[in-house]
């Protein structure tokens, strides 16, 4: 049952996938592979929460024969219209030859491969070894999780002290509920609430970032540096330690990375590109708060981007930012049932009594900078913007999104009195910052490739 | 029992990742710089960068995957051949014991003590809370369940439960498991 509850949101993913990118010859089989999971689970997610807002009882029968029924119907509706489920086969271009790497550069390789793959075995083992610990883990997520799977429902008919599990149990019901939600699928699959299973999926959001940087990077910057760099990805010790646990940084890291890589794609020049970055910024908005300072930087450097650029008349760049910001309604009704209730939803920080603080500033920026949970990443990212950074056209707009939503971390430590006293300055940063690592990793990769990034499109 | 939940890394590898960075890129500019035969040009100093960006991220890496792999060691040894019921209790003896306890006497609500606005969002209780779900916590219910509430007391030969302005008569006690963490139970 585990590999069943594992398989449905990949399908759906996988399915989603053939149908956003139907007619892009330039997608990738690795490319599909690693956006298959983190897409169809925020589609499982969000299905859930409306089924949930429906009345439709959480309940095993109910909800597992409407998922699984709807892989097939979508499997042959998808045939039907002629959308090809797997990607063809691409013939070798002009020019191009089928030499593999030779040598010394080909043990490497193979080494590196070797690397990567042990690390996510054992990662993937350590998340079947290890009960749901992390402090944040249960009290907020798995508690929902557990709460919405008893009751077989969101607790939409309690009174209003109780009301979506408010006070039932002592959690933040104004979190995004993507993370709670693929627990209760786990356990409706398993049958009961397990607390090593319930979080097995979150492994694969690792795996499908590694893999999205390999494919994103290998033609990029050339076979070994796109290893190295997954290997860096992968030696970050809180990136680990969050894959095994049941939080929702890793997952928001991921849809951040998948949503960055499609827009440095897009800026490119793959036009599929802009739907997918859209579609994955808006699963971001399902995952966690963090997700909405994502949004507007991304948004907005599309629109300075698409502004400047002459090459496409008004209509097509029109029609490239809508294909970007149209698909962050999909995560509409989490919202409005957010905004509708939200009396009854936890506490708000107050952002109308900022106080400066340039204590914090410091401290953040040695945080930021400080090897130990993020490998040398962002130590470098710095010195390869300045000596890389003119050099692609994406690369200065991708950047400066991933500059503009760690800059609104730092501003929230800096100005906001309720992050400086009720979150910590340490554990809590470094979380924000996993956040914004994966994308850091590719945010390299385009730099080192030096303006081959038209290249990255296919793997 | 905890493993894995201090993820920083000691001093020494900040030293050995700075020293390797520094010698990775001197080395690679200079070798950069002699195979162009030129001066230190701006192509170069982009070469040493990249030669030095790789080599301490695999330096790193092989330094954070050692630590890693004692985390895994330590885990596989304390969890292999454990049921998921058997890893909780291994991770919190008491209270998982006293959870599972509670949800055998309890039917299906519980008022905590201490509430929340009076340190009810301490590990002990917000734990417990979790431990005993499906359970729900409400604001007034038959069974009280009490964790390491200073402020709460239990006379058993008056069954009388006090908690500073709150006294409560008639109350027995329906699971004594120790003197922090205790179940009583209203009389109808």
């Amino acid at each position: 049952m585990v590999v069943l509850a594992l398989a449905a949101p990949f399908a759906l993913g996988w399915l989603a996938a053939a149908a956003l990118l139907r007619g892009d010859t330039e997608a990738g089989l690795l490319e599909r592979l690693s956006c298959a999971f983190p897409l169809g689970a925020a589609v499982l997610a969000m299905e859930l929460f409306l089924l949930g807002l429906a009345r439709v009882p959480l309940a095993p029968w109910p909800v597992l024969a409407i998922v699984f029924g709807e892989v097939v119907v979508a499997a042959l509706v998808l045939r039907g219209l002629g959308i090809e489920l797997l990607p063809a086969r691409r013939s070798q271009g002009a020019g191009q030859t089928a030499r593999g790497p030779a040598g010394v550069e080909r043990l490497a390789a193979v080494l590196l491969g070797l690397w990567i793959c042990a690390k996510l075995g054992s990662v993937l083992f350590e998340a079947g070894l290890r009960p749901i610990w992390a402090w944040d883990s249960w009290s907020n997520w798995s508690a929902s999780a557990k709460l919405f799977y008893h009751s077989q429902g969101l607790l939409l008919d309690e009174p209003a002290e109780y009301f979506f599990g408010r006070g039932v149990a002592s959690r933040i019901p104004g979190y995004p509920p993507l993370n709670p939600m693929l627990q209760a699928w786990m356990c409706l699959c398993l049958g009961s609430f397990d607390e090593v299973l319930a979080k097995l999926w979150t492994p694969l959001y690792l795996v499908s970032g590694a893999l999205y940087l390999y494919a994103a990077s290998r033609r990029v910057v050339g076979l070994l540096l796109s290893l190295t760099l997954v290997v860096a990805l992968l030696s970050s010790p809180l990136l680990s330690y969050h894959a095994v646990e049941a939080y929702s940084d890793l997952p928001l890291s991921i849809y951040l990375l998948l949503s960055l890589g499609c827009f440095i794609q897009a800026v490119q020049g793959r036009w599929s590109a802009w739907l997918l970055s859209g579609v994955f910024c808006g699963c971001a908005l399902f995952v966690k708060d963090e997700g909405v300072l994502f949004a507007p930087l991304l948004l907005a450097a599309a629109a300075v981007w698409l502004a400047r650029e002459r090459s496409l008349d008004r209509g097509r760049r029109a029609a490239a930012l809508a294909r970007l910001a149209l698909p962050l309604l999909l995560m509409a009704p989490w919202y409005l049932f957010k905004l509708r209730c939200a009396p009854t939803m936890g506490t708000v920080s107050d952002f109308t009594a900022l106080i400066f603080r340039p204590g914090n500033l410091v401290k953040a920026s040695a945080l930021l900078f400080n090897v130990g949970n993020f490998s040398v990443v962002f130590l470098f990212l710095p010195v390869l913007g300045l000596l890389h950074g003119r050099r692609d056209r994406a690369a200065p707009y991708a950047g400066l999104v991933l500059a503009g939503y760690i800059a609104a971390f730092f501003a929230l430590y800096v100005f906001v009195p309720d992050y400086d006293t009720h979150f910590n300055l340490g554990t809590v940063f470094f979380r924000n910052l996993l956040t914004a690592y994966p994308s850091a990793c590719l945010l390299a990769a385009v730099l080192l490739g030096e303006g081959r990034g038209r290249a990255m499109i296919s793997a | 029992m905890v493993t894995i939940n201090t993820v920083f890394l000691p001093r020494g590898v900040y030293a050995s990742a700075l020293t390797v960075l520094g010698l990775t890129l001197l080395a690679g500019v200079l070798l950069a710089a002699a195979e162009r035969k030129g001066s230190l040009a701006v192509a170069s100093l982009r070469r040493g960068v990249t030669a030095a960006f790789a080599a301490a991220a695999l330096a790193y890496a092989a330094f954070s995957d050692t630590v890693w792999l004692g985390w895994l060691k330590a885990d596989t040894v304390a969890f292999l051949g454990l049921t998921s019921g058997q890893k909780v209790e291994r991770m919190d003896p008491a209270l998982a014991a006293f959870a599972a306890r509670a949800r055998a006497v309890i039917p299906g609500s519980y008022q905590l003590y201490p509430p929340r606005e009076d340190g009810g969002g301490s590990y002990p209780v917000l734990r417990t809370e979790y431990l005993l779900l499906p359970l729900r916590k409400r604001r007034d219910a038959e069974h009280i369940v009490v964790v390491a509430d200073a402020k709460a007391g239990y006379d058993r030969f008056r069954r009388r439960f006090t908690r500073g302005p709150v006294v409560l008569e008639g109350v027995d006690m329906a699971l004594p498991f120790s003197a922090d963490l205790y179940v009583l139970r209203k009389r109808p």
